[in-house]
């Protein structure tokens, strides 16, 4: 589905990726994390062909994204952090862009404008934050592209919306298509997201399966510091250890524990899964 | 071949811009149409009795409002193209550049200006229905579309493209750099003009000195008209020729060329 190879992207002085190589299947929902400022953004908009690569190659579907090619845009939809609604009413908006869309589904928009309890009538210019969020998840998902990259997509939404977001998502999800969620938010896609990519300055820290951690670490909760721990951080009641899965036993993955565990110890993490 | 260009996809693209934007081009076009009425009203309120605005001035008024129109369309409906956040939407919708750019020029070229100009028209139409002692004759039969088209489209058409271009080029503060690169580019043509004309070309339009005729000259093109044109030196001809290849015919193309590259390379 995403082909990266030996990325190189910098602005100005600052290089965000040097010799990064990703690859992104479809039928999955990855979770893209990192710090502040190390590239996620960049990293979806590469994709997308907003930014193009200095050097190195990307490949979506067999398309160079930064040539915007109508086939390639036609499969892959975009939603940014910052979506700024045009001022007209949101069910013209799809009307309209949907036609663009080969597999659009207008029907299927419309009844993710109930669920998330947005008016279609109502001009983008007259919703608030969360609702125009809202509006543009669900004709995202309405497209039914093969490439859905989201950033930070929960941001601005209400606790309820976000379980609407979590189940919709879900939903969505097929063999063939693969949707990528930059978030901070863990918490809120944390049943959802799998597999997991990390990012930090100097590139790609982490890209494991949700089952490849849980083989690989353990995320234990007692009432003191395991001796054996890579990482411990203090919590209610006690703290959360990460260690070693010596007995390959099953454990549910705490991702924000394993963000920070990844964080903290990045070349023995790189060593536990070296492929 | 899709890639580049499908017709399906174009006319779905035009019916959704000018969809989209119909709203903005009906405000432009009544603004023009108010600042008729505002004139009207001005000649009631304060004109004295003898107060009359000829057909003729209005034709221009309703030509000048079209034109102007068209400058400012670029500015006005597509503004936000090459915004950072803004422009995404648009640049990822599954339309080729060339489709996106032909569009564009639909729109800024004929839908807003023929929208303007007819709104201006009709409005005169109906003031000059219910007060024929004050908008005397109607506009609409001195129009002269012909002469009136020939005279200014072209130049106008070459001016849109570049503020096209520049809409397209600057992020920040458009039209103000837009307007200065115009004023700049017009001052320094116009000083390579006069040095060629005082200097170089001393001798040339000295001998025009003695004739006794009226030259109009409103654009470079109608340096030709002149009778004596014959008689100018070949370089001067040659320069003229290449002067008018710059004009319409390069500095249009460059227009072009750049506004689809910049729309195919603008980076987010």
């Amino acid at each position: 589905m995403v082909t990266i190879d030996n990325l190189y992207f910098n602005y100005s002085k600052h290089v965000v990726f040097n010799d990064v190589s990703l690859k992104l299947e479809a039928g999955k929902i990855y979770g893209l994390l990192g710090q502040n400022g190390v590239g996620k953004t960049t990293l979806l908009k590469i994709m997308c062909g907003l930014l193009k690569a200095k050097s190195g190659k990307c490949n979506v579907n067999g398309y160079t994204p930064y040539l915007r090619e109508p086939g390639f845009l036609g499969e892959l939809f975009y939603i940014p952090e910052d979506f700024i609604g045009p001022d007209l009413a949101v069910n013209k908006f799809a009307r309209l862009r949907g036609e663009f869309y080969p597999n659009y589904d207008h029907n299927k928009f419309c009844r993710l404008m109930t669920e998330f309890e947005v008016n279609g009538n109502s001009k983008f210019t007259k919703l608030s934050f969360g609702q125009q969020k809202k509006a543009i998840i669900a004709f995202a998902i309405s497209t039914n592209t093969k490439l859905i990259l989201m950033d930070e997509p929960s941001n601005g939404l209400d606790i309820p919306s976000k379980a609407q977001l979590r189940r919709v998502i879900s939903q969505t999800s097929t063999d063939d298509s693969c949707i990528v969620i930059s978030t901070h938010q863990v918490r809120d896609l944390e049943n959802l997201i799998d597999p997991i990519i990390i990012l930090d300055k100097n590139g790609v820290l982490l890209n494991a399966s949700i089952d490849e951690i849980s083989e690989k670490l353990c995320f234990e909760f007692s009432p003191s510091i395991t001796e054996k721990a890579i990482y411990s951080e203090q919590t209610l009641g006690g703290y959360i250890n990460v260690c070693r899965n010596e007995t390959s036993r099953e454990c549910k993955v705490n991702i924000e524990a394993l963000f920070n565990s990844v964080h903290q110890n990045r070349e023995l993490i790189k060593d536990i899964f070296k492929k | 071949m899709k890639e580049f260009f499908d017709i399906n996809r174009f006319f779905k693209l035009v019916q959704k811009e000018s969809s989209e934007r119909f709203h903005m081009m009906l405000k432009v076009a009544a603004i023009f149409a108010a600042l008729l009425t505002g004139y009207w009203l001005s000649l009631i309120v304060f004109g004295s009795d003898e107060s009359t605005a000829a057909a003729s001035s209005r034709a221009s008024f309703i030509f000048f409002s079209a034109m102007l129109s068209m400058l400012i369309a670029p500015f006005n409906l597509y503004k936000s193209y090459n915004h950072r956040k803004g422009g995404i939407d648009y640049v990822l919708l599954p339309a080729s550049v060339t489709e996106k750019y032909l569009s564009m020029l639909i729109n800024c070229v004929i839908l807003l200006p023929l929208l303007t100009f007819c709104s201006v028209l009709l409005v005169d139409t109906a003031i000059t229905t219910i007060t024929p002692d004050i908008f005397n004759g109607f506009a609409i039969s001195s129009l002269n579309l012909g002469e009136k088209f020939a005279k200014g489209y072209v130049e106008a058409l070459i001016m849109q493209l570049g503020f096209i271009y520049c809409n397209l080029l600057f992020r920040k503060y458009k039209v103000t750099k837009t307007l200065l690169s115009t004023i700049g580019l017009y001052i320094f043509f116009a000083m390579i003009t006069v040095f060629l004309i005082t200097v170089v070309f001393k001798d040339d339009f000295q001998m025009m000195n003695d004739m006794n005729v009226n030259i109009r000259i409103d654009k470079i093109s109608d340096i030709s008209n002149i009778k004596e044109f014959e008689n100018f030196s070949s370089l001067f001809k040659t320069l003229y020729y290449t002067s008018q290849i710059f004009f319409y015919g390069l500095l249009p193309a460059w227009f072009i060329f750049g506004s689809y590259h910049r729309m195919k390379t603008i980076q987010y």
